[in-house]
């Protein structure tokens, strides 16, 4: 099997590294990009969806910068809870809902990029890790509710600190486990694995997760 | 008669029927004075009357941040602190079959306000008087929340929610001594035992891939683990998911 050029990805990120990355990433790798800008509804999604064209890959790039920012759960307002924990949900289930017809029957793929502490948790980010995971069990459940549409769904996760370098200091427990690769540029690594997922030789890989984290948290 | 749970003061969200019931049952039989939480105030009177230890019922809506802290108040109010909180509630919809491409966002409002915006309340209401006991907080998860579902993605969602938040928030209150764990049971419930009343053959159909053959009992396989996790022989566990299925689901 061969990779598969001429790929129309549509990727939803908001404008900084991470989805300038993915989105170079997939360009290099043959696709043409079209980006939307969460906070996604149903109705912008539709629209992304269908001003791309016939897109076949759709790529979620994105964290809300403010979710970034440690708070402990006993001072968050219940607003700050639901804008850092349920509303990347929301925006992530309504594109999914949108991207399905465009996906099915033809090789579509689906690729999120999740921070890795999800998976190993980190004080003061606590709405994150429950989103990053909420999202990720939405993929897995689309991997296997779409397996038989021919689309795969899977996950990239990150390290908090590729994504803001300044959270080393400021939620030094989200640093705590040092990349095994020590410090090469993470967002290149993990915008490479989208990539591969997206366009690449992985049509057998579905509900997957890849760490691009340099080797600093080995889950599972 | 002692038990390990003796003195301790463990609240219980969603107590009323399934699975929050045997909890109830299975941490009364260990010792512990219990806060059942009930969503309906009819299940109030028939948990009090089947007590076998001491217990109170206050009517609880976990969406309600006023109704959490008038539990955890009536817990110290009654038995003179907190030493432990049981998340079990569930939304009444959690078993409904939903295709992913057509799930509302009534229904993940739903999902999210009963299963994850309620750890906010419990956890903030609850988080002084934990720490004051070196508590433990527990939240009852599912397999779903680690494997996915395809035809309940939503539950699956959220259940996958409360693993990163038990996760973060065990890394976040490490530091003030409380435990934060996961329980992801496969149990009886009363929605199953009614779909094994109407298909007889369903059990022992769905049992041959349990190793051990059955589905657990609320009471005597899933309640138990709950209460290790409330018990100072927990003490040194943080962060964990315990998966409590018979062998079903092995992958974590």
């Amino acid at each position: 099997m061969t990779p598969r050029r001429g790929r129309v990805a549509v990727v939803a990120a908001r404008p900084g590294p991470l989805g300038e990355r993915v989105a170079d990433a997939l360009i290099e790798a043959g696709a043409e990009v079209h980006v939307v800008a969460p906070p996604i509804d149903t109705g912008t999604a539709r629209a992304a969806l269908a001003a791309a064209g016939h897109p076949d890959v759709v790529v979620w790039a994105d964290v809300d910068p403010d979710a970034l920012t440690p708070r402990s759960v006993v001072d968050l307002g219940e607003p700050d809870w639901a804008r850092r924990s349920e509303d990347p949900v929301r925006s992530l289930l309504w594109l999914l809902q949108a991207a399905h017809p465009h996906l099915r029957d033809r090789d579509g793929r689906v690729v999120l990029v999740c921070p890795s502490i999800g998976l190993e948790g980190a004080a003061g980010l606590v709405p994150l890790a429950t989103a990053a995971e909420a999202q990720r069990l939405l993929a897995k459940s689309a991997a296997r509710r779409w397996g038989g549409d021919s689309i795969t769904v899977n996950c990239v996760t990150v390290s908090v600190t590729a994504l803001d370098p300044a959270l080393a200091a400021a939620a030094p427990d989200a640093a705590r486990t040092a990349p095994a690769l020590g410090a090469p540029d993470a967002l290149d690594g993990a915008a490479a694995a989208v990539a591969w997922l997206a366009c690449g030789t992985a049509s057998a890989i579905t509900g997957a997760t890849i760490g691009a984290d340099g080797g600093a948290v080995m889950a599972p | 008669m002692s038990g390990p749970l003796d003195g301790k003061v463990v609240l219980v969200t969603g107590a009323g029927r399934g699975v929050g019931r045997g909890i109830v049952d299975a941490l009364a039989g260990d010792g512990a004075c219990v806060v059942a939480a009930v969503h309906r105030a009819e299940d109030a009177a028939p948990m009090l009357a089947a007590a076998t230890g001491p217990t109170i019922a206050p009517v609880c809506d976990v969406t309600l941040r006023a109704d959490v802290d008038a539990a955890v108040a009536a817990a110290v109010a009654t038995f003179g602190g907190l030493d432990a909180l049981v998340h079990n509630a569930v939304s009444n919809r959690s078993n409904e079959i939903t295709d992913l491409e057509h799930a509302s966002p009534a229904l993940f409002d739903e999902h999210t306000a009963v299963s994850v915006r309620a750890l906010l309340h419990l956890a903030q209401s609850a988080h002084p008087h934990l720490a004051a006991r070196r508590g433990a907080f527990v939240v009852l998860t599912s397999p779903a929340g680690i494997q996915g579902s395809a035809d309940r993605a939503l539950y699956a969602t959220v259940k996958g929610a409360q693993r990163g938040f038990v996760k973060a928030l065990a890394r976040e209150w490490g530091a003030d001594g409380i435990c934060v764990n996961g329980v992801a049971p496969l149990a009886v419930t009363p929605a199953l035992d009614k779909a094994f009343a109407g298909d007889p053959a369903m059990e022992a159909r769905l049992s041959r891939v349990i190793p051990l053959g059955w589905f657990g009992d609320p009471t005597r396989d899933i309640g138990p683990a709950v209460a290790f996790l409330c018990s100072d022989a927990a003490r040194y566990v943080t962060g964990q998911t315990l998966v409590v299925s018979g062998g079903r689901f092995t992958a974590l």
